[in-house]
């Protein structure tokens, strides 16, 4: 048999989310996109044993439990107007569908339970192959998955790694081999380079003036990944009770979104006066493929907590850390994420 | 016409609204949910839905 290599790895997961936690996505309702990292999404079996246990006679232990299973894993991808929808979708976890092809529009929010919305994230299946069929190396399929949180990072240089984004998701721990799954043809992706940036920041725009150099905005659920596992959540096989439990439930913890930017300093650069004064704006973010591929991300209310004035390839420079708050009327974050691909999240 | 869409709000109330995330966007953080024609009944969307009247 020949040695299989990761550039052989394809992978595809839920474009639509689950009905529920333990209902898989099927083969029409997924995607397949590429990516940039090499780390696989291994379910982890964790085990227990009975060392500790009084009886035996000798501390040793004598047998060992399938007690629960864990997954998790990460994407890496150039930043696309397709994974950039999902991406929000899937991630801030509450979403409004609207417009026709070639132009769906998502508008994504974070969920707000406190006003009635659920605490738990949409779900999605995540598959992995490598030579499926009959000399398969790798075949299998997560089940109940959701994103732990996403990473925008904005570089300055000309090419497609100066716009990234990286999505970490946790799962249920159930998973499927072999995953069953055809993988469907790969989708067509519309980068969204950084050469595209519009961004205005606490009321100064960073790209009319030329001064910014880098940004990095994300994302983060903490997952109450231990919360999943409550009386009753089930197990990697139904009605095995020595096969591992899996969880009920992915709800996210206390959330939190960051932004941070460097950017040119010079005379007359209001970020250190913003930081002293508090001053508080909205910070907006946009790139652009076309008309009908974009990515639009708004904080609506950051101060500045901190400022340091540094150099970048000796260049005077500012690093800013953004403060993101609650805004009465519009919330912490939205995205509207424009692209040519119909019922993500639905 | 802009285009619009369907949203709910958690007391049941369902508004047509304009699809633009500064109208959108404050209803989907009070709790609103976007909701499909098939969801909403021909009489939940009338203004008097809801007259016990109508009922009897």
């Amino acid at each position: 048999m020949s040695v299989a290599r990761m550039q052989e790895i394809q992978i595809c997961f839920g474009k639509q989310k689950q009905a529920g936690i333990s209902t898989a996505n099927t083969g029409v309702q997924m995607w397949q996109l590429r990516k940039l990292n090499a780390a696989l999404a291994n379910p982890k079996l964790n085990t227990e044993n009975d060392a500790e246990e009084f009886g035996k006679g000798h501390e040793f232990p004598t047998q060992s439990f399938q007690t629960s299973w864990d997954v998790n894993g990460t994407l890496e991808k150039y930043l696309g107007a397709e994974i950039g929808a999902w991406a929000m979708a899937f991630g801030l976890g509450k979403v409004v569908k609207s417009g026709t092809t070639p132009n769906f529009t998502y508008t994504c929010t974070p969920l707000f339970p406190a006003n009635g919305d659920a605490a738990e994230l949409p779900y999605f299946s995540f598959v992995e192959q490598i030579r499926p069929g009959a000399g398969v190396v790798v075949d299998r399929m997560a089940v109940g998955c959701v994103v732990e949180g996403w990473t925008i990072s904005i570089g300055s240089g000309p090419g497609r790694a100066n716009s990234k984004i990286t999505v970490e998701f946790v799962g249920s721990g159930k998973y499927v081999e072999p995953s069953g799954i055809t993988m469907p043809a790969a989708t067509v992706e519309k980068l969204l380079p950084a050469a595209s940036l519009a961004l205005s920041i606490n009321g100064v725009n960073y790209v009319s003036n030329k001064n910014i150099v880098s940004l990095e905005t994300s994302w983060k659920n903490n997952v109450r990944l231990d919360g999943g596992f409550y009386p009753g959540s089930g197990f990697q096989t139904p009605g095995d009770g020595a096969s591992g439990a899996i969880r009920g439930r992915l709800e996210f913890g206390n959330r939190q979104g960051t932004l941070r930017f460097v950017a040119r300093f010079e005379n007359g650069s209001t970020e250190l006066t913003k930081l002293k004064s508090q001053t508080t704006g909205t910070a907006v973010l946009a790139l652009t493929y076309d008309a009908n591929n974009s990515l639009e991300i708004t904080w609506h209310k950051v101060s500045f907590a901190s400022a340091e004035v540094g150099e970048t390839d000796g260049i005077v420079t500012v690093s800013v850390e953004c403060l993101p708050m609650w805004d009465e009327t519009n919330g912490i974050v939205s995205a509207v994420a424009k692209c040519n691909v119909d019922g993500i999240a639905q | 016409m802009n285009e619009t869409v369907l949203m709910r709000s958690p007391d049941g109330e369902v508004q047509e609204v304009e699809a633009t995330p500064a109208r959108i966007v404050p209803l989907m953080v009070r709790g609103w949910w976007q909701v499909t024609e098939e969801e909403v009944t021909p009489d939940v969307r009338r203004a008097d839905a809801g007259n016990p009247d109508l009922l009897r």
